[in-house]
């Protein structure tokens, strides 16, 4: 039997051409695809049923033997056009099921959250959520639906998951993202588990600070950077990123109230410097006596370090810097006046 | 720009093969319409097989020895259909009997130049029209060329505009790197004036901020769509067919990640476009390729460009159409994609 060429190989090659040469005849298509005129025929044939060309009588035909050659071109249509276009990108699909979404909807919708959730404008933050939702539906349908892998649907539910964190929905998110953890745990994608455990904890932090102060209003930076921190620290979160941790030293900063601020780099400078620079910074710190009294009034809390104490307490009236000694011990004092440094 | 000796030996090989079997490619294809059994593809994986065998297993120290292996493969998978295909088989035996006759006349330099050449030329084709001025002050650089040897997987050529060889350590601006490796085949030569188009077209005379989407996805399908119409008649500079449509049938499957999906859209969209709007394309194709970064600003411009389109593309065809028909450059139609 003799062998033709690969049906496969002979549309594709027939609708790129097809698609350069945008009108042609037969003998056109044959001379630019090297390609036996009987299978060019059947290729043109079937296009033109499919209505992916149109053949109409060549205008200007060549002076040759029988009837005026057909001429081909594309359809009008865009819908058709499309089709063609798409047609040939198919050939480069992988030949056994992927296992997670292709489509360009898809990629749209990964694309617009992202956007989404990084958009500090509440009107763009919307609009953008609005179009992923779109995106994903169309998505759903590129994929297949239903018949889609499970692999390609837990991806889909992935983005919808995020698509409910980004509109607030938090109870449908957890949901959403607590069962898929348990999908990708089983298929072992440590990736999608870690990115769903980080998500899980996002969603703990809001519900905590919202709770918290009754309102997801994040005014308070402190206190929301705190909440997160603690949430982190109870799940006790780690990362191998180093632009996370950087991020995370940053939100730790962030969570010192300026007064503690302050206080801490007074610390950090007397720590560093010698005995006559104390001088200065003392009467520099006495300086701001009036302010970190007002700020550092009601804190229960205990400094430390190697050289330098500080005690506050609730109790006392107020608060005084004592100056500092021979073994640079600085304490902070009930008010009292000032002592003379030895 | 040289190759060690054993690789310059083997590389003047393939260009001098290639070259005799592209001057018979229409008779090959000839004998090959009229016998059912064998097709030119099937007749190309031969070649490309004996030469990637002599490529490996070769020890020749000249260009003499280099033919007579080659010949040698070549001739033994031409006897596996002789008696079958007895016009296919005799047009490799006019390219054995040529590469015999030439062996003293191998020069990939020459041939690589030429390609280069020619791809320029098509490039300052590509942008004849175009009225930017930050695209005309380009327009005069002309690049040297680096050869290299390759054994991993690597783009066949790259652009660097400044580059500074391990050879000389001279530091030179607009340097074409030119990767020659074992997976080169006919195919990969037919390519090669369309790989200097896309060097010229999408990173010396275009404008290259690093984004994959344009200028390795939306730039490689204006480079294959301009060897055909642009927007009505093709650039030329001697290409035949095999070699104008070589990228699309043979080379894209090899795209992936942003250049392929850039690619990829670059050709719906450009297809979608009704007749009477069938010149937006180069439109747009022009002012991305001028776009330039004030302070690297905006430096994703290009790229926000398509995703914009894209997205307007995917969600309302019929919005985006009335838009490119109510605006008039590239950065109107974003404006307005970007405003709703």
């Amino acid at each position: 039997m003799p062998r033709r060429a690969r049906m496969n190989e002979v549309r594709f090659n027939v609708r790129s051409t097809a698609l350069l040469l945008r009108e042609f005849t037969v003998a056109d298509m044959v001379r630019a695809t090297d390609l036996k005129p009987e299978s060019v025929r059947t290729e043109l044939q079937r296009m033109r049923q499919e209505g992916l060309l149109i053949s109409e009588p060549h205008p200007d035909p060549p002076a040759t033997r029988g009837g005026p050659p057909a001429l081909y071109r594309l359809s009008d249509d865009p819908k058709a056009r499309l089709e063609l276009a798409q047609s040939l990108e198919a050939f480069y699909a992988p030949a056994e099921a992927p296992d997670r979404p292709t489509s360009r909807q898809y990629l749209l919708a990964q694309r617009l959250l992202d956007q989404a959730h990084q958009a500090d404008v509440p009107k763009q933050r919307q609009r953008l959520l609005e179009q992923a939702a779109r995106a994903l539906e169309m998505a759903e349908q590129a994929e297949g639906g239903s018949l889609a892998s499970e692999n390609v649907r837990a991806y889909l539910a992935y983005e919808k998951a995020r698509l409910a964190y980004g509109r607030n929905e938090r109870e449908q998110a957890d949901d959403a993202f607590r069962q898929l953890r348990g999908f990708f745990v089983g298929t072992y994608n440590e990736l999608m588990v870690r990115r769903i455990d980080e998500y899980r904890l996002c969603l703990q932090a809001l519900s905590h600070y919202t709770a918290m102060k009754g309102s997801g209003d994040f005014g308070d930076s402190h206190d929301w950077a705190r909440t997160l921190l603690e949430t982190l620290q109870t799940n006790d979160y780690r990362t191998e990123s180093p632009l996370i941790a950087l991020l995370l030293n940053l939100v730790r900063c962030l969570s010192q109230s300026t007064g503690e601020m302050i206080i801490a780099e007074a610390i950090a400078v007397g720590n560093k410097t010698g005995q006559t620079e104390r001088n200065e910074i003392r009467g520099e710190i006495n300086a701001l006596r009036r302010e970190l009294r007002e700020l550092v009034r009601g804190k229960q809390e205990r400094w430390t370090d190697d050289r330098m104490h500080l005690d506050f307490s609730q109790q006392e009236r107020g608060y005084a810097f004592a100056p500092f000694d021979d073994n640079d011990i600085m304490h902070i004092v009930p008010e009292r006046p000032p002592q003379r440094s030895r | 720009m040289s190759l060690p000796e054993s690789v310059a030996i083997q590389f003047d090989l393939y260009t001098l093969a290639c070259h005799e079997l592209s001057m018979r490619w229409e008779k090959l294809v000839l004998a090959t319409l009229e016998d059912l059994r064998q097709d030119h593809e099937k007749c190309l994986s031969c070649f490309d097989g004996a030469f990637r065998s002599c490529l490996e297993n070769s020890s020749a120290s000249n260009s003499s020895q280099a033919v007579e292996h080659f010949a040698r493969l070549l001739s033994a998978q031409v006897g596996l259909f002789r008696a079958s295909s007895p016009r296919s088989a005799s047009v490799f035996d006019e390219v054995v009997q040529a590469l015999y006759d030439r062996r003293h006349e191998c020069d990939h330099l020459a041939d690589i130049e030429r390609f280069h050449i020619q791809g320029r030329d098509l490039a300052r084709q590509f942008f004849a029209e175009s009225e930017w001025p930050s695209t005309q002050a380009r327009m005069g650089i002309e690049c040297h060329l680096e050869l290299s040897y390759e054994s991993a997987k690597r783009a066949p050529m790259a652009y660097r505009e400044r580059y500074s060889s391990a050879e000389d350590e001279l530091s030179r601006e607009h340097v074409i790197l030119v990767r020659f490796s074992p997976r080169h085949s006919f195919t990969s030569y037919l390519a090669l004036p369309f790989f200097f188009l896309h060097e010229y077209t999408a990173h010396v005379y275009a404008m290259d901020y690093g984004n994959n989407l344009f200028n390795d996805g939306w730039m490689l399908w204006a480079a294959q769509l301009a060897l055909w119409h642009w927007p009505d008649k093709p650039i030329d500079a001697g290409l035949n067919c095999a070699q104008r449509k070589v990228f699309l049938q043979h080379l894209c499957r090899d795209l992936r990640g942003e250049p392929y999906r850039g690619f990829w859209f670059a050709m719906e969209f450009q297809t979608w476009l009704p007749d009477q709007l069938q010149q937006r394309f180069r439109q747009y194709t022009y002012e991305l390729a001028a776009f330039q970064s004030p302070a690297h600003k905006e430096r994703n411009w290009q790229k926000e460009f398509i995703q914009a389109v894209e997205t307007g593309y995917i969600l309302d065809q019929d919005r985006l159409l009335s838009l490119i028909q109510q605006t008039s450059t590239a950065r109107e139609l974003w404006t307005a994609l970007e405003k709703t």
